[in-house]
């Protein structure tokens, strides 16, 4: 085990040559897949998460190991698919219509991934329609909206309206976040979350389907 | 002391301040005025106004600051609005020059604010921004640029009234923008004589420590490149003295005369 330590770490300090050639060296081991993912590269992503939500880190340190993380993930994501793993969920993710940020949208994807989760990115200027058909044709069960704006957070309402409409809502879960979003505001559109940063985004995720 | 050769914009007077956001409720006329008569004699030009935390009332509180920075200060100011309706109810009541900050090169903005500018002869802040994306690449900037400086001259606005904002973004969480703006400066220049460049640089340093050091840097550089605007706050002496060392480096001030006055003034840090 002492070598998925290692690999952590090596994510950790967003080293990625050492985090690929230790992945390989785990998968010659004879080491799952499955439990090089969790103990090595997920559990290296929750230290940086959770280092990055105490202010102990900067984002640049974030976009490092994420940068990493898929440097390991080019040798496991095959072997994994293989094996039939599936990820822990799916998410679409996308920056509401009317915002070009993407920058906090995509922290939150990487920490998606960071923490086995499918991301299908969506992008910016994401109209209400795009992120039901997400829903409704790729799977996915979990919607992330993105908001930077004060004159754009009502999109976020728009898509809650549209999935309504389409008779997804309760059945996809609906997380928002962006500077200016608070959980007063996810509460009054009815919105199933609401996370301050990129690790707690993880943390609600996973407890809104019931991990 | 001889003003500075960059026309400086002073940004302190914005609603995302909270200490702001709470003068502009409570009408408190002596504070925002103090905030306004400090930037001035440190040496901004314009002094920006916004009141965008406000959705609903921006359209009162605009003018409401356009008169109470007025009444202590003899400058024209920037209008740091997206909302025309309150831009123009604060073009009513300025006395001057004013600058509509700003517009993307979208349809919808543009038909919005281009002919408020027309009418009221004023200045008017353009981004390099299309209603497809945020591009980074300085290429992709300065021709935007182009094709917006021509809707803009085409609409019947002069082009020294028209201000282009090469958009910096934060390096610590894109690594490649920084250079890119500072490329876009000079091909702007180049593509578009006779126009301003303006660069706010409070966000380059975003998320990362030392925030003064990254912005007065990127400040000096962008002057190299040749930015004759900046949005930043005189107030804060270690830019301030980064934008006086750099003019006098950039041969803008004749025999280094005003770095010396400033460094006998204490305005360069200890002596
Ligand atoms: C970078 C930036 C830009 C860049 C964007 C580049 C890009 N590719 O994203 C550019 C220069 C293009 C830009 C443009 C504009 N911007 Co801007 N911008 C910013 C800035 C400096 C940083 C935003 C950022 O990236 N933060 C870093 C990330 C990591 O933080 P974050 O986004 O908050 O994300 C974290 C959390 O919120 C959360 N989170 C985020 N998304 C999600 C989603 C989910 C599901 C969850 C759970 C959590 C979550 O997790 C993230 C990581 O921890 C902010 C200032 C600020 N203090 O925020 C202004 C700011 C957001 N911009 C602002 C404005 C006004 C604009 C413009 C309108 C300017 C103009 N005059 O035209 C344009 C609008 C363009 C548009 N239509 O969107 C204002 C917004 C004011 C308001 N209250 O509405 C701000 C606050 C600046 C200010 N003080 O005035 N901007």
């Amino acid at each position: 085990m002492a070598d998925l330590k290692e690999l952590a770490s090596a994510l950790m300090r967003g080293d990625a040559p050492a985090v690929e050639k230790l992945t390989k060296q785990a998968v010659d081991a004879g080491i799952g897949p499955k439990e090089i993912l969790d103990g090595g590269l997920i559990a290296g992503m929750q230290v940086v998460g959770e280092r990055f939500k105490n202010n102990e880190i900067y984002v640049p340190e974030v976009l490092i190991a994420a940068r990493a993380m898929h440097a390991g993930m080019k040798t496991l994501e095959p072997l994994l698919v293989k094996a039939g793993v599936k990820p822990v969920g799916t998410i679409a993710m996308g920056t509401v219509r009317g915002d070009l940020h993407d920058i906090g949208k995509n922290l939150v994807s990487m920490m998606m991934r960071g923490n086995g989760f499918k991301v299908i990115d969506l992008g910016i200027d994401v109209t209400p329609q795009k992120f039901v058909e997400a829903a409704k044709d790729q799977g996915a069960n979990l919607i992330g909206m993105s908001a930077l704006l004060t004159t754009t957070m009502p999109s976020m309402k728009a898509t809650i309206d549209e999935l309504q409409r389409a008779g997804l809502l309760g059945k996809v879960k609906v997380l928002i976040g962006g500077a200016p979003v608070t959980q007063r505001y996810a509460s009054e559109i009815g919105a199933d979350g609401y996370a301050p940063d990129a690790a707690s985004a993880v943390d609600k995720a996973k407890e809104l389907i019931g991990l | 002391m001889n003003p500075p050769a960059l026309t400086i914009v002073g940004p302190r007077i914005n609603s995302s301040r909270k200490i702001i956001a709470q003068a502009i409720q409570e009408k408190n006329e002596a504070l925002i005025q103090h905030e306004a008569r400090i930037q001035h004699e440190a040496g901004a030009a314009y002094i920006d106004v916004n009141a965008g935390a406000f959705l609903e009332q921006e359209v009162e509180y605009l003018p409401w600051l356009v008169r109470t920075v007025q009444a202590a200060v003899d400058a024209p100011l920037w209008l740091d609005s997206a909302d025309a309706e309150a831009v123009e109810a604060a073009l009513e009541v300025h006395r001057g020059k004013a600058v509509i900050n700003s517009i993307t090169f979208e349809k919808q903005r543009m038909d919005a604010m281009v002919p408020l500018a027309v009418k009221h002869s004023c200045g008017i802040v353009g981004l390099t921004i299309d209603s497809i994306r945020v591009p980074t690449e300085a290429e992709k900037k300065c021709e935007i640029a182009a094709h917006m400086v021509e809707a803009l001259t085409a609409a019947g606005i002069k082009k020294e009234d028209i201000f282009v904002d090469p958009v910096v973004m934060p390096v610590g969480v894109a690594p490649e923008a920084g250079k890119e703006t500072l490329a876009a400066i000079p091909l702007i220049r180049a593509a578009i004589p006779g126009i301003h460049i303006v660069c706010g640089a409070g966000n380059v340093s975003f998320q990362l420590p030392n925030r003064a050091l990254l912005e007065a840097t990127y400040l000096a550089m962008a002057m190299a490149a040749g930015m004759d605007v900046a949005f930043l706050d005189p107030c804060n002496t270690s830019i301030m003295a980064s934008i006086i060392a750099a003019e006098a480096l950039l041969g803008k001030d004749e025999f280094c005369i005003r770095y010396i006055s400033a460094y006998r003034e204490g305005k360069l840090g200890k002596k």
